[in-house]
This record gives C-alpha cells, structure tokens and sequence, in this order.
C-alpha cells in the first residue's frame, strides 16, 4: 500500500471507523485515540496491506483495539463519559434512531459489533466473520439474537407511547 | 493365530458366548479354563440379558415436515426477510402468513430496527492521521552540509582570535592610560596610580599638581604578582602587561590627561558598566537555513563589550551540541 492510498483511506473511512468505536467506547476522546492506533498500527504494516482490503483490515484493527481497550477499561460502564455533544440523534427519523441506538447500548459488545458493521457498513457475514474472528454461522445467530433484541426494545417503548 | 492367554481370554470368551469362536480355538479355551478354573464363572453369562435393546420413542414427525410456518419460527423468517436472506418463494409464504396472522406491525417493526449512522460524526483531525511529503536530503549532502557550517563557524571564531592576539601582541601602551580596557580586568587602576588621599606617594614620577602619581615598576610588579596568585584570570592579560613593564615609561603629556584617567577608574571600581556585553548573530541566515537543513536548532553568537569592538564571547550550538568561548 502506497502512501497515497493510506492517505486516500484516511479520507474514506477514518469517519466510520470513529463511528464504530464511538457507538462502543461513549467517549470521544477515547476513540479518537482507538482511531488514531489503528492508523498508525496499519501504517506499520502497510507493505504487507492490499489497498483493496484496506477497509477490512482497518475495521478488524479497530475492532481488534477496541475489545482490547474495552477488556481493559470497561469504558462501556462508563456512563458519565458520554460526551453529550457528539452523541446526537441522527437527523432523519430521529425519534426511532435515538431508540434505537439507546437499545444498542442494552446489547453484549459482540452483538453490537456485528450489527453495527452490517447496519453500518453494509458487510456481508463472512466479512463480518473475518473482521471479528467469528465462523458465519455465529454471526448470524449474533445477528438474529441482535435484531430481536431491537425489536422487543421498540415494542416496549412504542406501548409505552401509545 | 493369537494363542489365548491371561492378557486376551476376554475377546476369546466373548467370541465363545457369542458362537464366533473357531472349533480348534475352543480346544484351546478349554485347556485354558482347566488350567485356570477360577475364570469359568466369567463364561456363565446370558448375554439375552446384557443385551441392550431400543425404547420405544415417537417423535412428531410433522415437526420435521415441512408443513408451512409456526408460531415460533415466524420472528426468524421476518429477521431473515429483513436481511434478505429469503428466496422468492419463501419470502411469499412469509407475506401470506404475516397478512393472515396480521403480523403487519410486528413485521415493520423488526423493518424499522436496522441502525442509520449518523453522518455528523466525524472524525475531525483526519491530517493528524495522513502522511506527509517530506524533503529528502541524501545523508552525503547532510554530512557536507555540517562540515561546512562547522568550518565557517570556525574561521569566524578563529578570525575573532586572531584579532585579539594580534592586538595583544602589539606593544602595550607605555603609558596605563592607553590601557582602558585592561586595567579593569587585573585591578583597580589605582594599582597603577596612588593619589594622594592615602595611597601614598612612593611613586617616582608625580604630576605638578600632586594629584597622581605612579608606583615604581617594582611595586607594580609585586602586585601583579599578588593578584596573579589570587585570580588566575588574569593571566592573560598580566602576562602581556608584564612583557611591557620594561616598556612603560611615563611621559608628563600623559599624565596631564588625569580626567580620562579618573573616567578610568570610575570603570575600574564600577564593573558592571564595563562588563555589559552586546551580543549579536552575525550569520544567522546561514545558521537558520542550516537548521532547516538539517532539523537542528544551528546558531552562532558572539558578544562584545560596550567599551571596544573586541568580541569576547563566541558560542556555537549544532543541536545538542554547544560549543562557548569566552575570553577573559
């Protein structure tokens, strides 16, 4: 990989993969750093990185620092931490958006790692399977497990609504 | 063929018990059991009874059939619609199902549930994370490039020296007047001079006015000595002025410029006005683009004291190194 095509990849996904680590961490100093390490950690290995798979590779460093970090300093309990200025609501269909990514929170670290990185990233499961160290088979099952989870959180808070 | 023995009657005796055994084998088991009477109990076994035989279990079968969709498959089959892992005809049983159990809401729900990033999050730092072009100096040009900043700071210092000798080299003064510069450096100038408020007056020559007078060569000698002993700064300068001692001969036309003198000795007793050094980067430029060159802090600094042009001090930085001259 070339040092135009790292660059290029700055461009391209340093926003998702901040995303990504932010929906987990809660902290945006935090992620910025996670951010930071993994750049600098496929930096490091560039001359053994396709340009092609770079995406790949950044989201399985990412995610890689991030269970690291996360087993480390439990950021995940860490409520207080929540910068609330760059925790927004997305701007379309805020409401279910903002429920949605509140019943994130409720899921395992795992869970929401695989359902952000299809949601997310549009990632096909064994890709997923790849990025995370999981046989596809469990992704799906994480997935499912995942998706009925955000249901049943919708159905609670759409009676309470009503 | 394996004969029979302690370590392997067992798969012998199953064989016997199960009527596999060859006829000449069971010539052999009984020659065996005679010698050894105790394991004949061992043989004494209806294997109808160890027999395990299978219970009687029923499984729904229409469990296993495929019969249409349950109840508890229908939130997996809405999932997997939602990830688009259903084929045609699949996705139209779902559909006839949702419609006839009126699973409408259920099914938007599970629809809804597919997370939306949220496009002002954003990394904001992202030069923070890209690589620059930088200059690429080859080492040789880096290594010429300090060879020559290095002898031009040198020459300067080494120009700056030369001067200095060159003018302590020149014949001192005879009279001390023409001595301002150093005569603060050794001693007070009344060292050279005695006035009459209570220096004395062992000088052998005075002015008319009785004012000022000079000390012999003998005592200035000696105290030359005195002082030498208790600052070896002064070496320099004692040095010179004592190769002109043989030389220092007062003229009266001398003497007569006593204001100057006392200027002299107002100097003398306050050092501080004479000491002030005025420093200067003569080649800065040089230095600075030398310093971009090669990423080090490069200066050179030299000062000089307000009363001559003489520059006393040199200092030389190349990054960590430093390098000061200072002349006393």
């Amino acid at each position: 990989m070339t040092k135009e095509e790292y660059n290029k990849a700055v461009d391209t996904y340093a926003d998702n993969i901040y995303r990504f680590v932010l929906k987990h961490l809660k902290n945006v100093d935090a992620s910025k750093d996670v951010v930071q390490d993994t750049f600098a950690k496929v930096w490091e290995r560039k001359e053994h990185i396709n340009p092609e798979k770079i995406r790949s590779y950044l989201f399985t460093t990412a995610h890689h620092t991030l269970i690291d970090l996360i087993r480390k300093e439990k950021y995940k309990d860490d409520v207080d931490a929540i910068d609330k200025h760059h925790y927004q609501a997305p701007i379309e269909n805020l409401d279910l958006q903002k429920t949605l990514h509140q019943a994130l929170d409720q899921l395992p670290e795992i869970q929401k790692s695989v359902i952000l990185l299809r949601d997310y990233e549009g990632y096909a499961y064994d890709e997923i399977g790849e990025i995370t160290g999981l046989k596809e088979s469990q992704v799906k099952v994480y997935i499912f497990r995942a998706r009925k989870k955000l249901q049943e959180i919708l159905v609670s808070v759409e009676a309470v609504m009503e | 063929m394996e004969r029979i023995n302690l370590n392997n009657y067992e798969a012998f005796f199953l064989d016997y018990i199960e009527g596999n055994l060859p006829a000449r084998q069971e010539f052999e088991l009984i020659d065996f059991l005679n010698r050894y009477p105790e394991l004949r109990d061992e043989l004494d076994i209806d294997l109808d009874e160890l027999r395990l035989k299978p219970e009687a279990l029923e499984v729904d079968k229409n469990e296993l059939k495929h019969i249409g969709i349950g109840d508890s498959e229908v939130d997996d089959l809405m999932i997997a619609s939602v990830e688009g892992l259903l084929g045609k005809e699949e996705q139209t049983e779902l559909d006839a199902y949702i419609s006839k159990h009126q699973l409408e809401k259920k099914f938007s729900q599970f629809k809804r549930a597919i997370l939306v990033a949220d496009s002002n999050e954003v990394f904001e730092n992202k030069e923070s994370l890209k690589k620059k072009d930088r200059l690429v100096i080859p080492l040789y040009w880096k290594v010429a490039a300090a060879a020559a900043v290095i002898v031009i700071l040198a020459r300067i210092v080494s120009l700056n020296t030369s001067d200095v000798e060159e003018q302590t080299d020149v014949e001192l003064a005879a009279a001390p007047s023409e001595l301002p510069f150093v005569y603060p450096r050794i001693m007070p100038l009344t060292s050279f001079y005695s006035t009459d408020q209570g220096l004395g007056n062992s000088g052998n020559q005075t002015n008319n006015g009785g004012v000022v007078k000079f000390k012999d060569e003998k005592e200035i000698k000696d105290e030359f000595i005195t002082v030498d002993q208790k600052d070896t700064s002064t070496n320099f300068i004692k040095t010179n002025v004592k190769n002109q001692n043989d030389k220092l001969t007062v003229q009266d036309d001398q003497i007569e410029k006593k204001e100057d003198v006392y200027d002299d000795i107002e100097i003398a007793q306050n050092p501080s006005k004479s000491s002030e050094i005025i420093i200067d980067e003569p080649i800065k430029l040089i230095t600075d683009v030398a310093g971009n060159v090669f990423n080090r802090e490069v200066s050179y600094q030299r000062g000089k004291t307000q009363e001559s042009d003489e520059y006393v001090t040199h200092h030389i930085k190349l990054g960590k190194f430093e390098f000061e001259r200072k002349k006393h």
